[in-house]
């Protein structure tokens, strides 16, 4: 017994200075690399709009600004309980951040998904994503998914399934003031 | 090992691995603290403390549920946003939060042995163990020749370094720590999962 202490405090030990040790030597821990994660860089979405312009989120960091990615179908429920919450940010921020839709097409019938929008009234730039590719590099689904995305273009929240206005609110306070 | 945000599809339903796995580690984290006090440290009223433990999960998994409703007074009216709306925001930490304080109102009340706490704080490490070697934690770029992949690159795999420290956490209470020194197995835990996340900031992102 008595080894079996001695071995498991050597472990610990070796352990935590081990530890120590990487941290001192990796001082290198910016999230640079492209993914849908906390705190790495949102992967770039070239997309067209549905009124057939393009668009590219990068262009948005480039203009200094914050943005908020909403990924949709027009049969989720989830999806219409949100949209309204969405827009609502859109009308209020609307100057501050780039509030983006993101329609699941492929999962999504195209004369659905126009009906979705008017019904909703959205005015935020919304995107086809026909192949699913970008939602895919996203990790959707579930829909919907929410991303909360700084001016420097790194993810600081993403959140999955319906989404409160206060939720929302709060995080676009939270990017606003940490871009002032 | 998983990747947080992996979808699995069971019917019309889809689950993230992060949410599956977090129940299978409180369900895990359930068992143990059951065993502890039945078993190992034979608890008087075993029965009715693990009857109280799984009401302080179901409260807390109640609150989890309704946080939307808290703090959002506008989704009231309509019954189906009780079906569509759940957490977000700070519900995790608020659920965990009320459940504790159920718990230990309980132990409390019933003048339980401290013993009860005992085997709440290595089932704590035990579930987090759980959790953690299942689900991948993305942190910074590593040195290291070993890490999880990320867009060609190598990241610091911090949910293996977490889970390796919480299983030492786990030794420690067992072998260092004798049962009937009432209390020092709880604080352990506390002051494990603690210094764990301090050792482990460097390497999180976010």
């Amino acid at each position: 017994m008595l080894r079996l202490r001695q071995g498991l405090a050597l472990i610990m030990f070796i352990s935590v200075g081990f530890f120590l040790w990487l941290a001192q030597v990796d001082d290198d821990v910016e999230g640079t690399a492209s993914s849908a994660h906390k705190g790495f860089q949102a992967p770039n979405i070239q997309l067209e709009r549905f009124d057939g312009r393009s668009f590219v989120l990068e262009e948005v960091f480039a203009n200094g600004r914050p943005a908020l990615l909403y990924f949709w179908t027009s049969w989720c429920p989830y999806c219409e309980r949100s949209t309204e919450h969405v827009q609502r940010i859109d009308e209020t921020y609307g100057e501050n951040i780039e509030v983006i839709g993101v329609n699941v097409a492929n999962q999504d019938v195209l004369t659905d998904a126009e009906v979705f929008i008017k019904k909703h009234e959205t005015t935020f730039t919304q995107l086809l994503d026909k192949e699913g590719e970008v939602s895919s590099v996203y990790q959707t689904p579930p829909i919907p998914l929410t991303v909360w995305i700084d001016e420097q273009g790194a993810i600081s929240e993403r959140r999955t399934g319906a989404v409160t206005y206060s939720e929302l609110e709060a995080n676009v306070i939270e990017l606003l003031e940490k871009g002032d | 090992m998983f990747a947080p945000y992996e979808t699995f599809n069971i019917l019309s339903f889809s689950l993230q691995s992060q949410l599956l796995l977090a129940v299978v580690a409180i369900v895990t984290s359930y068992a143990f603290f059951t065993f502890y006090v039945k078993r190992v440290f034979v608890v008087t009223d075993a029965e009715a403390v693990t009857d109280h433990a799984l009401w302080a999960l179901l409260i807390g998994a109640a609150t989890f549920k309704f946080w939307p409703f808290f703090t959002n007074v506008e989704l009231w009216p309509d019954w189906r946003n009780f079906i569509y709306y759940v957490g977000g925001g700070q519900a995790l930490i608020v659920a965990l939060i009320v459940g504790a304080i159920y718990f230990c109102l309980i132990v409390w009340r019933k003048k339980w042995s401290v013993a009860v706490m005992d085997g709440v704080g290595i089932a704590v490490l035990f579930g987090m163990f759980t959790f953690s070697i299942f689900v991948k934690t993305y942190g910074g770029p590593t040195p290291l020749s070993f890490g999880w992949e990320l867009d060609g690159r190598l990241h610091h795999p911090v949910n293996l370094y977490r889970s390796w420290l919480l299983l030492l956490a786990v030794g420690v209470s067992i072998l260092w720590i004798d049962k009937d020194r009432y209390g020092q197995r709880a604080l352990l835990a506390v002051v494990a999962i603690v210094l764990i996340e301090i050792l482990m900031r460097p390497f999180v992102i976010a």
